[in-house]
């Protein structure tokens, strides 16, 4: 009860402060400086009083979010939520780089064929999975009913690969949070910044394949494929630069090491925009060289953990604000399809691998549920289908996928942190 | 140039500076350590990479930078409202907290009179705008910043009463300044709202607003989060202060000083806080000047009338300020009735509120009152350091 009423302060002063003075003409930007403020005390006081019910902290900070945003208490208006996205990139930088950090070849050399297998089995049986059932309910949904089984067959291959995709904003934060260890953990973290880069060459090659079965006037187009390599080669170079520099930082001046992250962050996205880097690639080969060519990995991500609090109630809260239920209503049954079909897909290519390769009763139990968050990356593919497929199935498509990566995000964090309980691999505190 | 890349640039040369050419300076020569810490390298850096010389900082990256700026004053408010503990300036004599309003409510007087006087008679206007800047005017000029006998006794070791003065004087009479401020931004507070028809119900709502939040954050600090909880908390407390002050006209600087002054009665989140915040202090600085010294105008010719005779109001406000109290507050042990030359230096809190205004009024008059508090640190600073080693040389109190 303290803490509810704790966390109903904010909430009060700023719509009190927005909605019951109603100034005539606030100053630009003013409104998203008070709103970022009050997100990290709103959303972060939500946060704590999910933990507090055994669910995952970022679960309380999207439900603040969706709860401030604009289609319930509108605290946090379209503009202002557009406004606050710069923190995406920041966000998704760090939680690159603690990801490429985490990545540590030695630990992951002992499981790599177990890696290998989750991650074939669990690709192969999504795509086909998700392609196969699209084809066969294709003529019951509103804006697929017209088109014929090849371009049904290419809709359901670019769903298919998009449900491949996971957030590995989600898996990082979770892990963070709950200061979770051990080999599920371990597993986990490994196939998602695997898979974060193989996602990306599966969907480029995919939608390569897909774009001519939609619109037959076009040729077979692998040039997506050549310019993701090419971008991801140009990236994995500029990570590895990076990675020496944070290097060379922490090893000669170690003085405000977050700040200079920071400052070496928001560069790096600015220049990502100029040059078609991939932000996440370029912090994953950084936190990887850190880690794996150099003794300051430890204090890498001891640095980054003990900093991201902020970043992460601010990253996750706008992702409930941005979410857009408009979207989710109009595809809503075709959606919970395939987000039901995401689900029994991803248990069934965890289990196919965990057949394939001996994994221990933890990881063949429970590691399929630290694979159902979606987020950034899947939004950002969904945007490139949109515009290579253009008109009106593009914008139908995206939504679908928007809408399913809804229900995903809601989803996934609560069953990762239940399969890290069910693993036991959360240290008690934070597991109660 | 974007405005992230704007930014990191002025962030970059703060945390150069800060962390690898003062130290060195610092271990080299002390007293160039001072100079370069002082501000007018910064100031002069600015207007390099501002828009009337190198345009690397545009207009329209300045603009989009505010809301940081924003942020960066209450960041500034939380920090002095933080020092100021009941319990500690009690510790003091009796005499040296009246010693320190007398003499900053005398400067306060004589400036904002005076800069008033000048700009009727100089610009022939009167009415709210012409009494809103002389307000704002008297605030930034009534401040002594502690720069000056800090360095004093860091670099040459002075000691003694008369230090222990200027330092307890030059620690409090910002509060005077940022109250001035905050009066101010609230009873020429342009918005409009259906539920708030006067200057102090803006005021009282400012301050109510302030308190609740400084009470709301003691309770949060001492419900027993952790380190990295309590950062984050506060972050978000003085990012909304700050944000809500701006949204709603009212100085960031004075409520998040509220803020603090509320937090610092409580000792163990006070220090909390203090640990937090202080890291920032000189960083957060360093990029106001820079910033100031982007956004400033030279071409302030038809006004500098005006600016002289703020300079010169200053210059007397001090010097009477402090006669008024040497001659009339009795602290313990004669007091040099010429102490005001010591309470000239200009810094952080007369720029942090100068550029409150600049960011509310914008135009001619937020021209005219950053340019009025360049020139003063350009001109007080070294003049004050000079007058300030000088002084207590010859009290005895630097060897």
């Amino acid at each position: 009860m303290r803490s509810l009423l704790l966390a109903l302060v904010p909430y009060a002063l700023m719509g009190v402060v927005k909605h019951g003075l109603r100034p005539s003409a606030a100053l630009a930007g003013s409104e998203g400086v008070m709103a970022a403020g009050f997100i990290l005390l709103a959303a972060y006081l939500v946060g704590r009083i999910v933990g507090q019910r055994r669910l995952p902290k970022i679960t309380g900070y999207l439900l603040a979010g969706i709860a401030c945003g604009p289609y319930f208490l509108n605290l946090l208006s379209r503009e202002v939520v557009a406004g606050l996205q710069l923190i995406d990139g920041i966000a998704l930088s760090f939680i690159a780089l603690t990801a490429g950090g985490e990545f540590v070849v030695a630990r992951v050399r002992r499981q790599w064929r177990l890696i290998s297998a989750i991650i074939v089995g669990k690709t192969v049986v999504v795509l086909l999975g998700v392609c196969a059932l699209v084809v066969v309910i294709y003529p019951w949904v509103p804006f697929l009913h017209q088109l014929n089984l090849e371009a049904a067959l290419g809709v359901g291959l670019i769903l298919g690969v998009l449900s491949v995709a996971k957030s590995p904003a989600t898996t990082i934060a979770v892990i963070t949070e709950t200061r979770a260890r051990g080999p599920l953990t371990e597993l986990l973290l490994s196939v998602t910044v695997a898979k974060d880069i193989l996602v990306i060459l599966i969907f480029a090659f995919v939608l390569g394949i897909a774009e001519p079965l939609i619109h037959p006037e076009q040729g077979v187009q692998l040039v997506h494929l050549v310019l993701v390599l090419r971008d991801m080669f140009f990236s994995i170079l500029v990570g590895a630069g990076v990675g020496l520099l944070i290097y060379g930082y922490l090893r000669l001046v170690r003085e405000q090491v977050f700040l200079f992250l920071m400052g070496l962050v928001l560069l790096l996205v600015e220049m990502s925009h100029l040059f078609h880097l991939e932000t996440i690639l370029v912090f994953l080969s950084a936190g990887f060289v850190v880690q794996n060519f150099s003794s300051e990995g430890g204090r890498l991500i001891a640095t980054i953990e003990e900093n991201s609090l902020p970043i992460y109630v601010l990253f996750f809260c706008i992702a409930g604000a941005s979410l857009d239920f408009g979207i989710f209503l109009q595809n809503w049954w075709f959606t919970l399809v395939l987000v039901a079909a995401r689900l029994a897909t991803t248990w069934g290519g965890t289990a196919l691998g965990t057949r394939l390769v001996p994994a221990s009763e933890s990881i063949r139990r429970y590691a399929w549920k630290g694979f159902i968050g979606q987020a950034g990356v899947t939004l950002g593919l969904a945007i490139i289908v949109q515009q290579s497929i253009g008109g009106a199935l593009g914008l139908s498509i995206k939504n679908v996928i928007v809408a399913a990566i809804i229900v995903n995000q809601l989803l996934g964090p609560v069953l990762l942190h239940r399969a890290l309980v069910q693993g036991r691999e959360i240290p008690s505190p934070a597991a109660s | 140039m974007t405005p992230i890349l704007g930014f990191l640039l002025v962030l970059l040369i703060a945390f150069v500076t800060v962390n690898f050419v003062a130290p060195r300076l610092r271990e080299s020569n002390p007293l160039v350590s001072g100079v370069v810490v002082s501000g007018i390298p910064f100031l002069v850096l600015g207007i390099i990479l501002g828009p009337k010389v190198s345009n690397f900082l545009s207009r329209d990256i300045l603009v989009r930078l505010e809301p940081l700026v924003s942020l960066a004053l209450g960041w500034i408010g939380l920090i002095f409202g933080i020092q100021l503990r009941w319990r500690n300036v009690k510790r003091f004599p009796r005499n040296y907290l009246l010693f320190t309003s007398i003499q900053s409510l005398v400067a306060f007087a004589v400036i904002g009179g005076f800069s008033f006087w000048a700009l009727r008679w100089l610009q022939g206007t009167g009415g709210r705008e012409v009494l809103e800047i002389a307000l704002v005017l008297g605030a930034v000029g009534c401040v002594t910043a502690p720069i000056t006998i800090g360095r004093a006794v860091a670099t040459l070791g002075a000691r003694g009463r008369l230090t222990h003065l200027l330092q307890f004087v030059s620690g409090l009479d910002g509060f005077w300044g940022i109250l001035f401020a905050g009066v101010g931004s609230a009873l020429f507070n342009p918005l409009k709202s259906p539920v708030i028809h006067s200057g102090w119900q803006w005021f009282l709502l400012g301050m109510g607003l302030a308190l609740l939040m400084g009470v709301y954050l003691l309770y949060l600090l001492r419900s027993g989060f952790s380190a990295e909880e309590n950062f984050l908390l506060l972050l978000g407390l003085v990012v909304f202060v700050s944000g809500a002050g701006f949204y709603l006209h009212l100085s960031p600087i004075f409520l998040n000083m509220v803020v603090g002054m509320v937090v610092a009665q409580s000792r163990i989140p006070a220090t909390q806080v203090n640990r937090i915040v202080v890291t920032m202090e000189k960083p957060l600085y360093l990029m106001l000047l820079v910033f100031a010294g982007a956004m400033w105008n030279p071409a302030v010719l038809p006004e500098v009338g005006i600016i002289a005779a703020f300079l010169l109001a200053r210059l007397m406000g001090k010097l009477i300020g402090g006669w008024i109290s040497a001659r009339w507050i009795p602290v313990g042990f004669p007091v040099p009735a010429r102490i005001g030359h010591l309470l000239l230096s200009f810094g952080g809190v007369s720029l942090a509120i100068a550029f409150n205004y600049q960011l509310f009024r914008g135009g001619s008059a937020g021209g005219l009152v950053i340019s009025a508090t360049i020139i003063g640190i350009i001109l007080f600073d070294e003049l004050a350091a000079w007058n300030t080693f000088r002084l207590l040389r010859q009290e005895g109190e630097i060897s």
